[in-house]
């Protein structure tokens, strides 16, 4: 017997050990030599058998009977439940990957329900946050990268959907079938679903090689090919089923039954699959989607309420900062654009859509054809209107061309004004008028102009009472389209410009009209482009100008922005925004966050459902494919028909031509591979959520089932976990909670000698293994405790580089964060140029490997960077502020706050007393940098 | 501090707390506490060579140019390529043949051929062992050159030096056990992921110092911080840590490990500082390696410090000669005569210094020096048809590569390439028994250093490799 274990030593040492431990530990030997055939378990229907033993008190569902099961062979005990605050601090980072607040803990720790576990599950499983959590599992999984990575590496801009679509379908908890059905085959299955084609960013996020496949002869493009085949179909059969079938293209498997002709015929359903951008038809917009947009409305009101009384407390910079997320798509056609307009009773409203053989902009205000206007002869008609729902057309002016509205003078007996229209500008530097609106005796009265200056928009008011102008303080860039408000309240004389949808911030002009000296408007006219004066303007793209007798409201503006806007368009950097807040208001940031937080949940569906375009499978008719002797092109064999793997059945003959239409191909392998007799799909989904509960699966090598994996240490729990998780309706929620609500699950996680000696590894759980947080996790963690992490969900990902360009190859060169609110860590752009040296400290994987389980190393980089790198000081630094402005003077009173927030824990007398003595002599700063170097802080109990 | 003589396959990342940058200190505590298997690594042939110097150049050089003299090219100039021969060649352009552009002379004892595009590195010639009969199996620079760094023309495998740092350790905990010195004038086409780690554990990637200002990350902290408040931190940090690891036990490994790091890493703060000064070297060395040269200056310095570091310990250390591929490299498609001299008179005096250097210091008896390219270059020239060019096309069946110092046969070749130089035809070499020999002098079967992944048990050689036996002292 022992002998029989040293064989499998030296096949396998993760297998040996396990084996090993387990033969200690139950005096059985458990598993045979694994057999290279059919018989081997992974391989056998699920076993149905009900869980051993009874429940009583040591049980909180079946899971533990299963594993006290195994414990009692081995005579070992269970530990005790854990206390509170350490259950609470490894829910949230096992099901969210960050840590709770310490009210949360209190909360929690407080309450005496006997139902408080399982609805702090709930909230748990319910927050948008868990579904980022478990996303970045599976993008390690899938070896997501955002660039094509090779010589040009060219950056993606629009692999982040399916980022957002995992997201999106761990949060909804998509049945998990269908969640790898639309992966396969979403484009074909569901032809129009936004969100099916999304899915298939699973076969086309990969690495690609533009010179290998595009260029060179034609034996390089060959080879190419099938190399690239290779990556993907090991990716398929190593995430869904555990099998390692790359191992079969250049013979048959070493140790599995997986023959090439399996291999081929898999090949073969993926051969027309290649990655490309999806544009997305237009007006394809779910009704569902609809819907939610519509119910987000009072939340938007709710947090324009927010913004508003932020902004008192804190000055006008606050209301931008925490303006509502622009970067969603529009509303749909329900609330086309122009209604919106009309509904704010306009006096003049020009589309500038008008046929081109008409010189005519008619005027759709409520003054209507009395200030139609004139289209100068220079004026450029018909380009594509820059509002998203356009039925209509915008207007190029350049230098002279204009519109001309004459004899308006209707500004009078309103509450103020307000002048809106949408603009590209071509090149912000050149300056030039976009409008102007005159009013009064000799425009000496009353003028209005907003136009570009030196690449700002300035309002420019003139009155009898003197004139008034405002710069925007950002800089518009070539091409960029923006919707512009410029609004005057009349009582309060307060002049205002707002950028799609929000207030921009603006410093007050000393500027004047460009010629002060003669002002030569023509009485009551009104121009858009050129002036009267002639002054060149332009080239500027002006459509859909509104002006009002009144100032519009934000709840407003806010809204014709969203409705006008394309998706992708205005959308303004989080981060950006949020970057010049003060220390005061980031202290009440926390509000507002969790509102943004709630509607961006929504919005993510939202962006997801109207892509303009997205990164996915864009298919095309393969060759035919033959078994290749030694994988190798030139050496073509038998015919190979698009199929299955036979060892797994349940028609993996899929009697298909081998010219068979692709699309045919991906929708019947992924009705095969999600068929209820394949039991390795269940096993295997079942074992990656145990694992990112314990640390280990049951089966310690999730992407082997096959013979050279380790062998389940509770197969009967495994199988009983996938006959759940099929019975449920396929629900990874209900698996995860399950766990999570064991007993087993809530066990302490301290070392017994008696127990180490029998079984030092933990394979029978009789305690709660410790963990080390993830890399993401602990970025994220340093973010959240600092109150420094932004919570925004979805969108495109932040960038932590610089990119260069030399002929076709791109350049990625770090820089470093400098963002005062982070994004979690997931949202980076994960280019395929090395990782961020903080994560790489801490076992972030490469973005090309399959990375099923991470390794967990402990080195002195990792000192070195929470020591020293500067997203740690700027962390602590952050953490030392408020903390100081929260708790007050009393130092004592400051180290508890910081040990609340670092480590959801008050400190002992001791802790305290020692805290103290360091803070006087070192500061808070460096105070809060010992803490997040603690063990403590790195690891989950 | 060695566990060189530990003879057993390291597999699977169970033993990760093991290696590499300071592992060998982590391993010891670790392995006194009985968790883990037995570490793993280990030679298991008489190694000849305990660390290694690389120098690759990318785009291609020209073996034709340089190392591997062909008369018949030169008698040929002019002609076409014979009519049996059908090159399959990336720029699907095949022009007249060309003579090698700089002169052939025969140096050294042995005798052996070097042209004049390296004079100074000809003077070393009875050094080096030439293996003239390469091959790669792509002619397309990208994947060629993962293949020719990590064994597989794909993403995401691990880098020889990787590959070394995980079956060696490191000499030295308080330096990295893979350290890159780039061209300052780019990043290689393919990126950080050609000295990566790919799936084993991420610490043994290469760690590519920073030409300017630190050459780690993080090595000091980002604002300045006192000494005295530097102390004061290690020891909160170590009475926090002490009570925690109390308050569990008082034996929990992974705790105690991360304990013992901070020290390592203090350690760190101190050396790499040292061992990365360069200044106070002497005037004769500076000299001796081109620094004082501004046309070499740049590769002398990256040759200097080399020699620095694999006198520190240091397993691996390597350097890159051609930056991204828009820029300037050894790929010379046209006017080679120009773009090979610019990238040679760069690196030919520096290499040369440090050979002389490291021979002269003892170091050469068991520092390998390796000297490799993605492929090699075609003897006809890159133009239609008919035309005599003035560059050359990639050319993935034959090219030059060599190796020099511990274990190797100085003065020696194998393989021979046809009379024209297009293909290998003797012995071919292939990239990954080019690899297995290098493995080998370093005391490691490159059948069993090997890391279990996903199902596969993984090799830099893949599942192939001869050892070149003849090129072996």
């Amino acid at each position: 017997m022992v002998r029989g274990i040293e064989v499998t030593c030296n096949r396998s040492c993760v297998h040996g050990i396990r084996c090993l431990a387990l033969f200690l530990a139950t005096c059985t030997l458990v598993a045979k030599e694994p057999a290279a055939r059919s018989d081997h378990w992974a391989f056998q229907p699920l076993n149905q058998d009900p869980p051993p033993g009874h429940h009583d008190d040591a049980v909180q569902n079946a899971i533990d009977r299963f594993i006290l099961a195994r414990l009692k062979v081995a005579t070992l005990a269970p530990s005790p439940a854990a206390d509170r605050r350490t259950l609470m601090r490894r829910l949230n980072f096992d099901l969210l990957g960050l840590p709770p607040t310490a009210r949360e803990v209190d909360d929690f720790v407080n309450d005496p329900s006997p139902g408080a576990h399982g609805k702090l599950v709930d909230r748990l499983l319910a927050s948008p946050h868990f579904g980022e959590r478990q996303a970045r599992h599976w993008l390690d999984l899938v070896r997501f990268g955002e660039s094509s990575g090779f010589e040009h590496n060219t950056p993606w801009d629009e692999v982040w959907r399916y980022r957002d679509w995992v997201i999106h379908a761990f949060n909804t908890d998509l049945p998990y079938d269908e969640f790898v059905r639309l992966q396969l085959a979403g484009d074909v299955l569901r032809p129009g679903d936004p969100l099916a084609v999304t899915a298939t960013g699973f076969l086309a996020c990969g690495p690609y090689d533009q010179i290998g496949n595009e260029l060179g002869t034609e034996s390089m493009r060959k080879a190419t090919r099938q190399t690239e085949l290779g990556d993907l179909v090991g990716t398929v059969a190593q995430t869904f089923v555990g099998l390692s079938l790359d191992c079969a293209r250049c013979h048959e498997h070493k140790f599995d039954p997986l023959s090439q002709r399996d291999y081929f015929q898999v090949a073969a359903v993926f051969g027309g699959t290649k990655a490309g951008s999806r544009p997305n038809a237009a007006g394809e917009h779910d009704a569902e989607v609809v819907a939610g947009l519509r119910r987000l409305e009072p939340r938007l009101t709710e947090l324009e309420r927010l913004r508003a009384a932020a902004s008192e407390r804190a000055g006008g910079i606050l209301a931008e900062q925490f303006a509502p997320e622009t970067d969603h798509p529009p509303l749909p056609p329900a609330t086309p654009y122009h209604a919106l307009v009309l509904e704010d009773e306009p006096l003049g409203y020009w589309r500038l859509g008008d046929a081109a053989e008409s010189k005519v902009a008619k005027n759709l205000g409520t003054l209507g054809a009395q200030i139609d206007g004139t289209f100068s002869d220079s004026a450029q008609r018909g380009l594509p209107s820059l509002v998203g729902d356009a039925d209509s057309t915008a207007m190029m002016i350049a230098a002279g061309s204009r519109v001309t509205v004459p004899a308006f003078e209707k500004f009078a007996g309103g509450t103020g004004f307000s002048v809106e229209f949408w603009a590209q500008v071509k090149n912000p530097g050149a300056g030039g008028f976009i409008s102007l609106v005159g009013d009064g005796e000799s425009g000496e009265d009353f003028c209005l102009m907003v136009y570009l200056g030196s690449g700002r928009i300035r309002a420019h008011l003139q009155t009898a009472a003197g004139i008034r102008a405002i710069d925007s303080t950002r800089l518009l860039n070539a091409g960029e389209t923006v919707h512009v408000v410029s609004t005057w309240d009349a009582r309060s004389g307060e002049l205002a410009l707002h950028f799609n949808g929000v207030p921009v911030e603006t410093s007050t002009s000393i500027g004047t009209l460009p010629d002060q000296a003669a002002p030569a408007h023509t009485d009551n006219a009104l121009f858009f482009g050129a002036n009267g004066r002639g002054t060149p303007g332009g080239p500027v793209v002006l459509d859909e100008v509104a002006i009002y007798n009144k100032p519009l409201p934000l709840s407003r503006i806010a809204l014709h922005a969203r409705s006008g806007g394309k998706d992708g368009r205005g959308c303004r950097d989080w981060d950006e925004l949020l970057e010049e807040l003060d220390d005061t208001t980031a202290d009440r940031a926390g509000e507002v966050f969790a509102i943004q937080r709630d509607l961006s949940a929504h919005l993510l569906h939202g962006r997801l459902a109207a892509p303009a375009a997205t990164h996915a499978v864009t298919p095309y008719q393969p060759e035919v494919f033959h078994v290749l002797a030694r994988g190798d092109f030139r050496n073509p064999g038998q015919v190979a028909a698009p199929g299955g793997v036979a060892v797994i059945g349940s028609g993996h003959d899929f009697g298909m031509r081998p010219d068979v239409p692709e699309a045919q191909r991906r929708i019947r392998f992924a009705r095969w591979i999600t068929d209820e007799r394949n039991a390795l799909l269940a096993r295997v989904a079942v074992n990656r959520v145990w694992q990112s509960h314990f640390g280990v699966g049951l089966v310690a090598t999730p992407n082997d089932f096959g013979t050279n994996g380790s062998p389940p240490s509770h197969p009967a729990l495994l199988d009983w976990l996938a006959g759940q998780l099929i019975e449920s309706g396929w629900s990874l929620k209900m698996i995860h909670r399950l766990i999570v609500t064991s007993a087993t699950y809530r066990q302490q996680s301290l070392d017994r000698v008696d127990a180490g000696k029998t079984d030092a590894d933990n394979l029978l759980l009789w305690r709660m293994t410790p963990r080390r947080l993830e890399a993401e996790a602990v970025r994220d963690t340093l973010l959240a405790v600092a109150g420094r992490l932004n919570p925004r969900l979805g969108g495109r990902g932040y960038r932590d580089f610089s990119k260069t360009l030399q002929g076709e190859n791109y350049n990625y060169h770090p820089k470093e964060e400098t963002t005062r609110f982070g994004r979690r860590s997931i949202y980076r752009m994960w280019v395929r140029s090395g990782t961020p040296s903080f994560l790489a400290a801490f076992d972030c994987p490469n973005t090309s490997v399959r990375t099923p389980r991470r390794a967990v190393t402990t080195t002195p980089l990792q000192a070195l960077a929470l020591l020293n790198s500067s997203l740690v000081d700027r962390q602590a630094e952050a953490l030392a502020g408020l903390v100081a402005r929260q708790a007050g003077e009393a130092v004592a009173d400051q180290v508890a706050l910081t040990y609340r927030r670092v480590l959801q824990r008050r400190p002992t007398a001791e802790e305290s007393e020692s805290a103290v003595h360091f803070i006087a002599a070192h500061g808070l700063r460096d105070f809060c940098i010992v803490l997040f170097n603690t063990n403590e802080f790195l690891h989950v109990d | 501090m060695s566990t060189d003589r530990i003879r057993s396959t390291r597999r699977d990342f169970l033993g990760s707390f093991a290696t590499g940058i300071g592992g060998i200190a982590l391993a010891d505590l670790l392995l006194g506490d009985g968790k883990l298997l037995a570490a793993n690594a280990g030679r298991n042939v008489d190694p000849r060579a305990n660390r290694v110097i690389h120098v690759f150049l990318q785009g291609g050089l020209s073996h034709l140019d340089s190392w591997d003299y062909k008369p018949e090219l030169e008698r040929r100039h002019g002609e076409p390529m014979p009519d049996d021969e059908k090159p399959d060649v990336f720029g699907k352009k095949v022009g007249l043949l060309h003579r090698p552009f700089w002169k052939f002379r025969r140096h050294g004892q042995s005798g052996l051929w070097g042209s004049e595009l390296f004079p100074h590195l000809c003077g070393h010639i009875d050094k080096f062992a030439f293996i003239r009969s390469m091959i790669a199996p792509t002619g397309n620079h990208t994947p060629a050159t993962y293949v020719a760094n990590c064994g597989f023309s794909e993403l995401g495998f691990p880098s020889m030096g990787a590959w070394l740092s995980y079956g060696l350790g490191s000499t030295n905990a308080n330096l990295p056990g893979f350290v890159v010195l780039g061209d300052p004038r780019g990043m290689p086409a393919g990126g950080p992921n050609l000295w990566g780690s790919g799936f084993l554990p991420a610490q043994h990637q290469g760690v590519a110092f920073r030409s300017t200002g630190s050459p780690i990350a993080d090595l000091n902290p980002a604002r300045r911080v006192s000494q005295q408040t530097r102390n004061a931190r290690f020891a909160l940090l170590e009475e926090i840590n002490g009570r925690y690891l109390a308050s569990r036990g008082g034996a929990e490994s992974a705790l105690q490990a991360r304990m013992k790091s901070y020290e390592l890493a203090a350690r760190m703060q101190l050396t790499v500082p040292e061992a990365t000064s360069i200044e106070g070297e002497s005037a004769r060395t500076r000299t001796l390696y081109g620094i004082d040269r501004k046309e070499c200056a740049e590769f002398g310095r990256m040759c200097l410090l080399s020699r620095r570091l694999v006198e520190r310990g240091v397993r691996f250390v390597q350097l890159w000669s051609g930056a991204t591929l828009a820029q300037p490299t050894w790929d010379s498609h046209g006017n080679l005569d120009k773009e090979h001299w610019r990238e040679a008179v760069r690196i030919d005096r520096p290499l040369s210094g440090l050979l002389y250097d490291l021979h002269q210091r003892g170091l050469l008896d068991d520092t390998l020096v390796v000297f490799s390219t993605e492929f090699g270059r075609t003897p006809f020239t890159e133009v239609e048809k008919g035309k005599l060019g003035s560059g050359r096309d990639h050319n993935q069946t034959a090219f030059t590569n060599w190796l020099a110092g511990a274990g190797v046969r100085g003065g020696s070749f194998y393989g021979a390439t046809d009379e024209l130089g297009f293909r290998a035809v003797e012995n071919p070499v292939t990239v990954h028994d080019f690899h297995a020999t290098i493995l080998h002098l370093l005391g490691l079967d490159h059948e069993h250093l090997t890391f279990l992944h996903n199902g596969f048990e993984r090799r830099l050689t893949n599942v192939h490799g001869e050892v070149i036996r003849e090129i072996l002292a």
